[in-house]
């Protein structure tokens, strides 16, 4: 019997600061490397991010593709036990004393977002975006940008689990945070099979900042993507600029680097000892921000 | 030939099927008018594969002037004006690219 016992420090950092340490490095170890424990123990832990819940649902996911079933503890805090059981972990994992909840506005189950998305970032938006204050004008973009973070997830990563989407709004934060995550090839596996892109893509860090420039895809050149779509690389490049307007964080993390880009200079962060097989795009869109696109060129 | 589109705009797949019908009737000589008004929502993915799907067909000159787009939102139409100007700028589909 193999147990992960989730660290009891607090989930308190942030990757647009650097914040290793205090970031939940053990979920994110443990999801990366696509271990699935017998038992997952939260009874330490006081809190967990939206992107380490994602990682915990994706453990769970990944044991069910393999028929087998992980106990998960909930954790002894109570606003966290409730918190995980209206987020509706027990749908992956099994769960004792599970404590009855009536959903709030602020969150929505976690879930496993399969091909064709449909409506999926609508639906997620709607449901938590409205209690952070969403400025006017600000949804479409929000649905639009978490439309091509799930499409891409489910283009390019060939993940077992397809993707995991866990969302929370921070009402007196005026913000929502957003994960999407896969356990598939990382970012830098699906742009090296590009040759136009290989040379370019040679670490993590590498890959990930080409992945976030306009035009760049993985996606053969004269073909479609493995959905049977053509690609032109605009999903991340649209998204990362939307952040560094100021009106957002967003956090990439694949193989053994993180990079947070936002109005400040991007963060770097390494994964140490580990790779993070897959990708893990953390989006913090800050709902109150007013701020507006920059106008291109007017040319249609 | 004119068209109301729906609230949202989005995937390759549609832009793809959106274009057909827009280039076939621009071949035909005809003008073709789509209407924005109800659009809330345009996938980045949307507008470059249907940009750049008619520019692969026609100048941005006959885009502009056959293809009318009306009642476009601010930032509907920067969606647009984006794909058209990553176009400008060499990006293309994958579709359109030549193998080195």
């Amino acid at each position: 019997m193999s147990v992960f016992h989730v660290s009891g420090l607090a989930d308190v950092g942030s990757f647009a600061k650097g914040e290793q340490a205090a970031l939940a490095f053990d979920v994110l170890r443990v999801a990366g490397n696509h271990q699935v424990p017998t038992q997952i123990d939260l009874t330490a832990s006081p809190h967990l991010k939206p992107y380490a819940i994602a990682c915990i649902y994706a453990i769970g996911a990944l044991a069910r593709t393999q028929s087998r079933e992980v106990e998960l503890l909930l954790p002894q805090n109570p606003g966290f036990a409730s918190h995980l059981a209206r987020l509706k972990l027990q749908d992956v994992f099994s769960c004792r004393n599970v404590p009855p909840v009536a959903q709030r506005e602020t969150n929505l189950p976690a879930e496993i977002v399969r091909w064709p998305p449909g409506t999926a970032a609508e639906r997620i938006l709607e449901m938590i975006a409205p209690q952070a204050g969403l400025s006017p004008g600000a949804f479409p973009k929000m649905a639009a940008t978490l439309d091509e973070m799930i499409t891409n997830a489910l283009s390019h990563s060939e993940s077992c689990i397809d993707c995991v989407v866990v969302g929370q709004a921070f009402p007196q934060a005026a913000k929502v945070d957003v994960a999407i995550l896969d356990l598939g090839i990382t970012i830098r596996d699906h742009l090296r099979r590009n040759p136009r892109h290989a040379e370019k893509a040679r670490s993590d860090r590498e890959a990930i900042e080409l992945a976030t420039c306009d035009g760049v895809t993985g996606t053969l050149d004269g073909k479609l993507n493995r959905r049977g779509i053509p690609n032109s690389g605009a999903g991340l490049a649209d998204l990362r600029r939307y952040c560094e307007s100021g009106r957002g964080e967003l956090t990439i993390l694949s193989g053994n680097t993180w990079v947070t880009y936002s109005a400040e200079t991007p963060v770097y962060g390494t994964l140490r000892g580990c790779r993070f097989q897959g990708c893990l795009v953390n989006v913090r869109y800050f709902t109150d921000s007013g701020l507006q696109d920059g106008e291109p060129e007017s040319i249609l | 030939m004119d068209l109301k589109l729906q609230a949202t705009l989005k995937t390759a797949s549609n832009a793809l099927d959106l274009a057909a019908c827009v280039i076939g009737a621009m071949r035909e000589q005809k003008t073709v008018t789509l209407d924005f008004a109800e659009v809330e929502i345009v996938t980045p993915s949307f507008a470059n594969t249907f940009i750049m799907t008619l520019l692969a067909e026609f100048s941005v000159d006959e885009v502009r002037e056959r293809c009318r787009m009306l009642n476009r939102a601010k930032h509907v139409s920067d969606a647009l004006n984006r794909a058209a100007v990553r176009w400008m700028s060499g990006i293309r589909l994958s579709t359109q690219m030549t193998p080195a």
